[in-house]
């Protein structure tokens, strides 16, 4: 039987044994399929399906592509990177820089300010109704129209443009009718004569022509007559580039595609500079001019105020018995706060001597004692009522009584003394700086005269002399009393006769002599020096009796003397 | 992508808009009719393995009144002639207008669209005058806007002899 078998269908079972063979060796079957791979897929290229299934391996290997040799990719997009990346950039900084431009140049402007208006309500961008208004002019759309069909050849836009372009070809036809319609109707005799210009309100429809092929370029505002040169120089390059192809045209718009090269260079704009803004800037000047105005204006009259009020301060602070404690500026009102001792001026008066208004001040006064001697004499006087020519003075916690009193007053006065504030103790005498602020005037207008060329001091002066010497114990006393020192300067002088060294001399002389006297006297505590200074006068060319004289000088020294 | 410039001629009120208007891309409105005497619309198809666009020059109806512009012929590859089938004159000045045309830009492929097909009572085209169309080598077409016979055939008929031309 298998030998039959054999016979018959020997081939056959050979062949159905290839085959089996075939389906499973997978090494051949690979070898099969791989044959007939890329046809299959070749047949299905445009199949969506099959990109679908194919996607996700694409993906997977162009991800091991890159893990594994990074460069292969790298190097593959290194020429489109670079390029797309600048194109970007530049788009990118160039529009910011338009925008960033056009806005500081429209901020300020009222006109800006309407657009701004403008374009919230039609729900435009701001930067869209400032293109459109400050459009001198745009070509919008170009396109080249073959003659004798009407069919397009290429169209052109302007960036931006929200123009079609989907129906192009329609309007070229439309275009090309209404040529023929209006050369028909209107048209002259001459043949050359054709269709140049539509208009519809801000819209023109330039249209140029050649031979084979018009040119008609949208234009968006008014155009300057040279554009239409631009155009016919554009029609020339085309018909002088493309003329065989323009006459020989069937339908086939392929060949001319770079016509599309003389067409952009047709698609020109121009906006409104800084001329347009002339006129506007005018308002916003007037405005900021104001503005600045009032600014100043309110600049000085706050400085000028708050000057006023620096002065009041001042003298209130000048002022004894009078303490600021607090002062503040706040709302247009001035406020101070502090001590005010009853017996010293009164603020309100001080007020009155500014410029300040009285109404702008608010003022809190709390009452204090200030330990002042000027107000603590006062106080006391008006405590202890001393007699008729008896004199208090003060100094350094010491009430100082000067006069004839009677012991009883004295005790009396002892007693209350005490109860004023700052006296620590009643004692007679004076108080330094009330001796001095009587005395000094005196002795230093006190004149003690000579004879010419004498360092002796003129006889018949004795009542003088007395009146010194009382007054020299008087201070000494008084600096005792207060533990301080005193230096006395006795100053002579000489009159302008003989020369200038003799004079020096002299006044020394003159001056060196009183001293002596005056320590001989026995006026102690008191350290002396003696300074000649020559010529009074010396501008003076007659010798004058006034200018031989010798005169005082007194100091009170700041340290205190050994007790 | 080839474009080729055809008119579409007839006289008046045989339907030439209407049949058409549903197969082509329309922009323009009828009023150019009466203004400029024109409307272009446009119409894509496939023919001979590749695209091709025709910008199809609508031209007003042609009578006694009205005389066809030329120059709206000039440069047309082909054209179609309509006729209304209820009409018997209507056929009549088709003749004329093809003898006007073949004067204006000389013989021109063309294909004769008898419309208003559905009107089957009304119908006043003699069979036998088609056959004798046909026998002369015109493409005849029955069409109607009413059921769209015949728009898509006549278009597709007139691609071919663009292309053969």
């Amino acid at each position: 039987m298998a030998e039959l078998r054999g016979l018959l269908i020997g081939a056959e079972l050979e062949a159905l044994q290839d085959l089996q063979d075939r389906l499973d060796d997978p090494e051949r079957r690979t070898k099969d399929v791989s044959g007939v791979l890329s046809e299959a897929l070749a047949q299905h290229a445009e199949d969506p399906a099959l990109s679908k299934a194919l996607s996700p391996t694409v993906e997977a290997a162009v991800l091991t592509s890159v893990r594994t040799n990074p460069r292969a990719l790298a190097d593959a997009l290194f020429p489109v990177i670079g390029p797309a990346i600048r194109k970007s950039l530049s788009h990118m900084l160039s529009a910011m820089l338009e925008g960033m431009n056009r806005a500081l140049q429209h901020s300020f402007s009222l006109q800006s300010l309407g657009w701004r208006l403008e374009a919230l309500r039609t729900g435009k961008s701001f930067s869209e109704i400032v293109l459109l208004r400050t459009l001198l002019y745009r070509v919008e759309q170009v396109f080249l129209i073959h003659r004798e069909t009407g069919l397009l050849l290429r169209h052109a836009t302007a960036e931006g443009s929200h123009e079609g372009v989907q129906d192009a070809d329609m309007v070229s036809g439309m275009l090309t009718a209404i040529r023929d319609f209006v050369q028909d109707s209107f048209g002259g005799v001459e043949s050359g004569q054709a269709l140049e210009e539509l208009r519809v309100g801000e819209m023109d429809v330039w249209v140029v022509q050649g031979p084979h092929a018009i040119l008609a370029a949208v234009v968006r505002g008014n155009a300057p007559k040279e554009l239409r040169n631009t155009l016919d120089e554009a029609v020339e390059a085309i018909h002088l580039r493309f003329g065989t192809l323009l006459e020989t045209f069937q339908g086939d718009t392929e060949p001319f595609a770079e016509v599309h090269d003389y067409l952009e260079p047709c698609l020109r704009s121009q906006y409104r500079g800084k001329d347009g803004k002339e006129r506007n800037r005018l308002v916003p000047a007037l405005v900021a001019g104001l503005v600045i105005a009032l600014a100043a204006w309110w600049a000085i009259s706050s400085w000028t105020e708050s000057r006023r009020w620096n002065d009041y301060l001042t003298r209130l602070r000048a002022e004894p018995g009078i303490v600021v404690v607090s002062e503040e500026t706040r709302g247009g009102n001035h406020y101070v706060v502090g001590l005010h001792d009853p017996l010293s001026r009164d603020p309100e008066d001080i007020l009155s001597e500014t410029d300040l208004n009285p109404e702008t001040v608010v003022a809190r006064w709390e009452p204090y004692q200030a330990l002042l001697p000027r107000f603590i004499v006062i106080r006391s006087r008006a405590i202890l009522q001393p007699p008729a020519d008896v004199s208090l003075s003060f100094g350094s916690g010491v009430l100082y009584v000067r006069g004839p009193v009677e012991a009883q007053w004295m005790a009396e006065a002892d007693r209350l003394a005490k109860l004023v504030p700052g006296v620590v103790e009643l004692r007679r005498g004076e108080a330094l700086d009330a001796a001095l602020d009587r005395l000094t005037p005196e002795m230093e207008a006190f004149r003690l005269h000579f004879a010419v060329d004498d360092p002796e001091p003129l006889p018949g002066q004795d009542e003088l002399w007395g009146r010194l010497l009382a007054q020299l114990r008087e201070l000494t006393e008084a600096a005792r009393l207060a533990n301080r020192s005193l230096k006395i300067t006795v100053i002579g002088y000489a009159d302008s006769s003989g020369g200038r060294e003799w004079n020096l001399q002299l006044s020394q002389a003159r001056a060196d002599n009183v001293r002596d006297e005056i320590l001989a006297a026995g006026i102690t505590n008191i350290e002396f020096g003696a300074v000649g200074r020559g010529e009074r006068d010396p501008s003076s060319v007659e010798a004058s009796a006034e200018d031989r004289y010798v005169t005082f000088q007194i100091e009170i020294l700041p340290q205190r003397t050994q007790p | 992508m080839v474009q080729k410039k055809i008119c579409m001629l007839g006289a008046t009120a045989v339907g030439k808009t209407s049949l058409v208007a549903r197969y082509v891309r329309n922009l323009f409105s009828e009023k150019y009719h009466s203004s400029i005497g024109v409307k272009v619309d446009k119409k894509v198809l496939s023919a001979g393995g590749q695209e091709m666009t025709l910008l199809l020059w609508d031209i007003y109806g042609d009578d006694e009144f009205q005389r066809i512009r030329t120059s709206y012929l000039r440069g047309a590859a082909g054209y179609l002639l309509v006729v209304d089938g209820t009409r018997r004159s209507t056929l009549d000045r088709a003749l004329e207008v093809k003898k006007s045309v073949e004067e204006a830009i000389g013989p021109v492929p063309f294909v004769l669209v008898v419309n208003k097909a559905d009107l089957v009572d009304d119908w006043d085209m003699p069979e036998d005058l088609e056959d004798q169309f046909r026998k002369e080598g015109w493409d005849v077409i029955r069409s109607s806007a009413k059921t769209g016979m015949g728009v898509e055939e006549a278009f597709s008929g007139l691609a071919a002899k663009l292309i053969a031309a």
